[in-house]
């Protein structure tokens, strides 16, 4: 009988220890939420970190999602830091609190922080896109991917995403190639990117063109680039390259064409591979083309 | 607490960007036929009276990128000689050419180009289909999509010019 009391004694001292750590994590969240109103966010972040290290709260949706917003803050407070960590660790949270919100209760808040980190993270993945910074770029386009559906469902609205960011990172490679044409790297890392948009988008008119122009471009610069004094004996299998390299480009352009026929840099780039090809019935077609279009103008 | 968070977002993503053609086409064939003429200057031979002074190179016809790469010649030498670009718009009994380039607008000039350099040693190139058998010694051509040339090597040699074999081996049947 004794030994029954001790045992109930030890259970009811268990339980009510169990409702004082819980209520000493569900009153870190609190005071992470109220630390994080006074915008004294070194106590909120302290706080809602030992919330979500508890077993009790680390999957709360709220307790993720409060979390969330406190790195947002401290995010906005380093915002010059376009590889701030803070804002992955919101995003982060974000993440896990959408994942424990089975009852979508945390949702439209959830979807307000990622539109605003997802957005400044393509503010910054854009000035990033240059040819010595292009590589931040990617590594941030990442993070967008990851996070996009965070923010919106729709699959063709993150492709339409991943696209346009690709099709500006294509004319990062096509800078860099304008300088060094033979650049084996770039020139696999741009037809990599217009090859992708194609899987995505084969309608879509500035990959086919860049692609057209990707080929059409190392064709013109394997000529002008041979020196003055190569011997004749040379020519003709310098002549044979760059025919198959304008060869190739001609289905992407006459692409480009068929989807937008007034569109003057594609007819300027189907002029440019007739005049390299020597056919000179099609470059009048185009070259016609291209004033009757600049006469209506 | 939900009310605390009211964002605005403002959608600043990627825009389309296209890359701007550069016209060079132009460029690429002009720097093939100076390739070829500079040749000319290796697998003919002239007479000694030619390898004095200036090696002149006769440019007839209106066609700047052609012109302009065929200017890029003028730092170079055949053996001592430098090499001299000329705009011309015909030539005169007097005149000393090495080489006279007509360009297809001006084919019609070839008759006249050639009473003038008869009993010279002037190579006539052209640059239009049928040419090599009106007199000229060298006719560029199109043949499956490249340029090449015809040697009518009996037109070079009427002139006091030796063609090297690789030369004549290297061209198309005159047509």
């Amino acid at each position: 009988m004794k030994f029954l009391n001790i045992i109930r004694t030890f259970i009811l001292g268990l339980l009510l220890l169990t409702a004082a750590v819980t209520n000493a994590q569900q009153s870190k969240m609190e005071s992470a939420f109220k630390f994080y109103e006074q915008n004294n966010l070194e106590s909120a972040k302290a706080d809602i970190n030992a919330a979500i290290s508890n077993p009790e709260t680390a999957k709360d949706a709220q307790a993720w999602q409060i979390r969330g917003y406190i790195y947002k803050s401290i995010y906005k407070n380093e915002k010059s830091n376009k590889q701030s960590p803070a804002r992955l660790e919101a995003l982060k949270s974000i993440k896990k609190s959408e994942g424990f919100d089975t009852k979508k209760e945390y949702l439209q808040l959830n979807i307000n922080a990622a539109q605003y980190l997802i957005s400044t993270l393509s503010n910054d993945a854009v000035e990033f896109l240059d040819p010595v910074d292009y590589e931040k770029a990617i590594e941030l386009e990442k993070k967008i991917i990851e996070y996009y559906p965070l923010m919106d469902s729709s699959i063709t609205n993150q492709q339409k995403q991943e696209i346009a960011f690709d099709e500006n990172l294509g004319t990062v490679y096509s800078s860099i190639l304008d300088k060094s044409p033979e650049n084996t790297k770039f020139v696999n890392l741009a037809k990599g990117i217009y090859e992708r948009i194609l899987t995505l988008d084969p309608d879509n008119i500035t990959a086919n063109l860049n692609m057209g122009l990707l080929y059409f471009n190392r064709g013109v610069n394997l000529i002008i680039s041979s020196d003055m004094e190569m011997d004749i004996t040379k020519l003709e299998p310098m002549q044979e390259k760059s025919v198959k390299l304008f060869k190739e480009s001609l289905p992407f352009m006459e692409r480009a064409y068929d989807i937008n026929p007034n569109k003057i840099v594609v007819l300027q780039g189907l002029k440019g591979i007739f005049h390299a090809l020597h056919d000179e019935e099609k470059f009048n077609f185009y070259q016609k083309k291209i004033e009757e279009i600049n006469k209506q103008k | 607490m939900k009310k605390l968070f009211l964002i605005l977002f403002s959608s600043v993503f990627f825009t389309s960007a296209i890359v701007v053609l550069p016209d060079q086409s132009e460029e690429a064939t002009a720097h093939i036929k100076s390739i070829y003429i500079y040749n000319f200057t290796k697998y003919i031979e002239w007479p000694d009276t030619y390898r004095e002074g200036n090696f002149v190179i006769g440019f007839m016809g209106s066609n700047t990128s052609l012109f302009n790469e065929l200017a890029k010649l003028n730092t170079k030498k055949v053996g001592n000689q430098n090499i001299e670009i000329k705009n011309i718009t015909s030539v005169d009994a007097n005149s000393k050419f090495n080489i006279i380039y007509i360009l297809p607008d001006n084919s019609a000039q070839l008759a006249d180009v050639l009473s003038k350099v008869k009993g010279k040693s002037t190579l006539i190139v052209t640059d239009k289909p049928g040419l090599a058998k009106q007199g000229s010694g060298i006719n560029f051509v199109f043949l499956e999509n490249k340029q090449k040339i015809e040697v009518n090597r009996s037109n070079i040699e009427k002139y006091k010019l030796k063609v090297a074999i690789t030369l004549v081996e290297m061209s198309m049947p005159v047509n």
